[in-house]
């Protein structure tokens, strides 16, 4: 047994690395006691941990340059914002156009093919329920998207709707554009327009939000290169949402 | 509450460059990307938590940024001036890597190592994020972590001569 040792390389590492849980650490101390084999695997875990936390040392130096500029950024920063939709208010998709030139077919591509854990999708309209796609066949959406004004939010079911934005189409469909965080973690970024009597999801993005609510911000360029292609306007300011909204229930 | 947060960003600038550096393995590029790793993270603070720890979120921040970057640069790769092409990451492989990192025997060592495997190491030994935290900021499963942690330093430790009495890497090697 003490020649033969159990323990593999991942778990000798882990003690090296001090994560083990206690038990199986006091196991692996008997066994680096009885065994020396055992104890240089562990001291060559501490060493290399050593040996690179040094040789990287050089790579954390931060020039004058960076640094200013990012303290530039924080002070410019630390003036109070109003807190509703964080990563992307309404009003904040303007540059849209300048901000991401791909052409609509490659950011598509990009994203379908990309490894990063979230899918794009485009619903094609005529389908019996435009919303059954990605998670969006929840009650009272039609609801929700005819009533929320953009900055707001509100649950819908197990789910949190947010409404981003209110814009209108190249061909004066009304769109919005929205957020529905699931209960499982996922964030669904998505886009519907109102071309006839019916909303028609025409984009989602399915990303998986992290512990920390960061949603990747590839998602967003892939649904601005949408906004894009769509010929999609400026947001609409509140007093013409509110108009646009009222029309509907009309 | 007393606001610390543009402070604290301000603190972790080394270790966002170092781990930048580690990524796209020019100085240059390793500048830019962390000064817009800071400005996302400026403007999406309202999800960090505090309580938890701002590198590895940054960490993550970064990461993203880096890998939107790629993708970019992939469908965009007819664009790129030769003279930024010579900067691009995975193009020409190790050798590059090791002229652009340090220049011991140990920086040259891990600049060798796969991506994946230099990425993980750099996030545990060297900015001491614990393994679940590594799994975090890279979607990994805990397990892959490990396995690529402790393959990376299996190879820092043989390229470096360390352990040469290891009777499982010896007992591996072809009889003469």
């Amino acid at each position: 047994m003490m020649t033969d040792h159990p323990f593999d390389d991942e778990t000798l590492m882990a003690f090296a690395d001090g994560e083990l849980d206690q038990a199986t650490a006091a196991e692996i101390a008997r066994a680096a006691e009885a065994d020396a084999a055992v104890a240089a695997r562990i001291a060559a875990f501490r060493e290399t941990r050593e040996i690179a936390r040094d040789a990287l040392q050089d790579d954390a130096s931060v020039s004058a340059d960076l640094r200013a500029s990012v303290q530039r950024m924080v002070d410019e920063a630390t003036v109070p914002v109003t807190q509703t939709v964080p990563y992307r208010k309404a009003g904040v998709m303007q540059p849209r156009a300048t901000r991401w030139a791909l052409p609509l077919a490659a950011s598509i591509a990009l994203a379908i093919g990309g490894a990063g854990g979230y899918f794009a999708g485009f619903q094609s309209s005529g389908d019996g329920n435009a919303f059954d796609t990605a998670g969006l066949s929840v009650p009272g959406l039609s609801t929700a998207l005819n009533t929320v004004p953009a900055g707001q939010e509100t649950p819908l079911g197990e789910d949190r709707f947010r409404a981003i934005a209110t814009f209108r189409d190249a061909d004066e469909s009304l769109c919005r554009e929205f957020e529905l965080d699931k209960t499982d973690g996922r964030s669904i970024v998505a886009v519907a327009c109102r071309p006839g009597a019916v909303w028609d999801v025409q984009f989602t993005v399915v990303a998986q939000r992290a512990d920390n609510g960061y949603a990747p911000a590839s998602s967003l360029d892939v649904l601005d290169a949408f906004l894009t292609a769509r010929g999609a306007g400026e947001p609409l300011p509140v007093d013409a949402e509110a108009a646009a909204l009222g029309a509907l229930a009309r | 509450m007393a606001d610390t947060f543009g402070q604290d960003l301000v603190g972790l600038l080394p270790n966002l460059r170092r781990y930048a550096v580690s990524l796209c393995r020019s100085p240059d590029r390793a500048d830019d990307l962390v000064q817009r790793t800071c400005e996302k993270a400026l403007a999406s603070r309202a999800f960090f938590k505090p309580g938890t720890r701002l590198d590895a979120w940054l960490f993550r921040i970064l990461r993203n940024t880096w890998i939107d970057e790629l993708r970019r640069e992939r469908v965009q790769g007819t664009r790129i001036d030769i003279d930024d092409a010579q900067d691009l990451p995975g193009t020409d492989g190790p050798s590059r890597a090791e002229d652009r990192l340090a220049l011991s025997a140990a920086g040259a060592a891990i600049a060798r190592l796969p991506d994946e495997q230099r990425e993980v190491l750099v996030l545990v030994c060297v900015e001491e994020l614990s393994y679940r935290e590594t799994a975090d900021v890279l979607q990994l499963p805990i397990g892959t972590v490990m396995s690529r942690l402790a393959r990376a330093r299996q190879k820092l430790a043989d390229q470096l001569g360390i352990n040469p009495s290891d009777e499982r890497s010896s007992s591996n090697r072809k009889p003469r």
